[in-house]
């Protein structure tokens, strides 16, 4: 209510303040001289007074009312931002730890393979921390490796294969 | 003088009505996961291409291997932003 900003408090008080005194003067006190002689314009001039001021007097309790809520939920809103704010940096602290996370496995497998590839077979197992058998087996494994890696061709067809699926796929247009 | 009070009255009571907007605040997509340069949601990295000219096994599969640690990093981006909403979603709709 934009006409609220305008009139101060005490106005909007004494304007239903007149309609109300100005009611009963025009409704009730009739039988007094001086007012039955001006009995009409009174009671119009008390009632639009009287209207007036309870619509004012409304939108000041309601201006209060909202007022205090909006003050409420601007407190409420002040504490989900911080609350937001600390689950950001929350969330985007885990999320870098777990993208390093990855990235060092990657790399870790990819360093596995080269030792696997490149390596003495008996040295490598020496490094590992397993049982007799464990370590024949893996030897077994990594010469069986250094075999196909040194044998084997890959097929281009396979790799024309292997690189269509890398490829991104085309965008469907809405 | 009816009539009047009927204008009146109902001049009054549309003081009731006079209520005044409130909008809540909303978080910003899409948090920590935007990209500090371009202010862009970054996108998934295009997968490597194994060489025509590769001449061994291991070469073509690091770079599986390496194409498997860019789908998780995509997935890591990925499942961060639903986290994050399903965290926002909750926060902002607790009371």
């Amino acid at each position: 209510m934009w006409l609220l900003n305008f009139l101060p408090n005490f106005v909007i008080h004494l304007i239903f303040i007149a309609g109300v005194l100005g009611t009963i003067a025009g409704f009730v006190l009739g039988f007094i001289p001086l007012i039955s002689r001006y009995k009409l314009p009174i009671q119009v001039i008390s009632l639009v007074l009287l209207s007036a001021g309870l619509w004012f007097e409304g939108g000041l309790a309601n201006e209060a009312r909202y007022a205090a809520e909006h003050e409420r939920l601007k407190a409420e809103i002040a504490i989900k931002e911080a609350k937001a704010k600390e689950l950001n940096t929350q969330l985007s602290r885990v999320s870098a730890e777990r993208d390093a996370a990855i990235t060092t496995r990657g790399q870790t497998i990819t360093q596995t393979i080269d030792r696997y590839i490149k390596g003495d077979p008996v040295e490598i197992v020496k490094t590992v921390n397993l049982s007799e058998e464990e370590r024949k087996k893996l030897q077994a494994q990594i010469e069986e490796l250094q075999k196909a890696e040194r044998e084997c061709k890959i097929p281009s067809l396979l790799i024309q294969q292997v690189n269509e699926a890398a490829t991104r796929p085309p965008k469907v247009q809405p | 003088m009816n009539k009047i009070l009927i204008i009146l009255l109902t001049f009054t009571l549309s003081g009731c009505s006079m209520m005044p907007r409130l909008t809540s605040a909303k978080p910003e997509f899409p948090g920590p996961f935007v990209d500090e340069k371009t202010q862009q949601m970054p996108k998934c990295e295009d997968l490597k291409q194994v060489p025509a000219d590769v001449n061994s096994m291991s070469e073509v599969f690091k770079i599986i291997v390496e194409n498997y640690t860019t789908y998780w990093r995509c997935s890591n981006q990925v499942d961060g932003w639903a986290e994050w909403y399903e965290q926002q979603k909750k926060n902002y709709d607790s009371k």
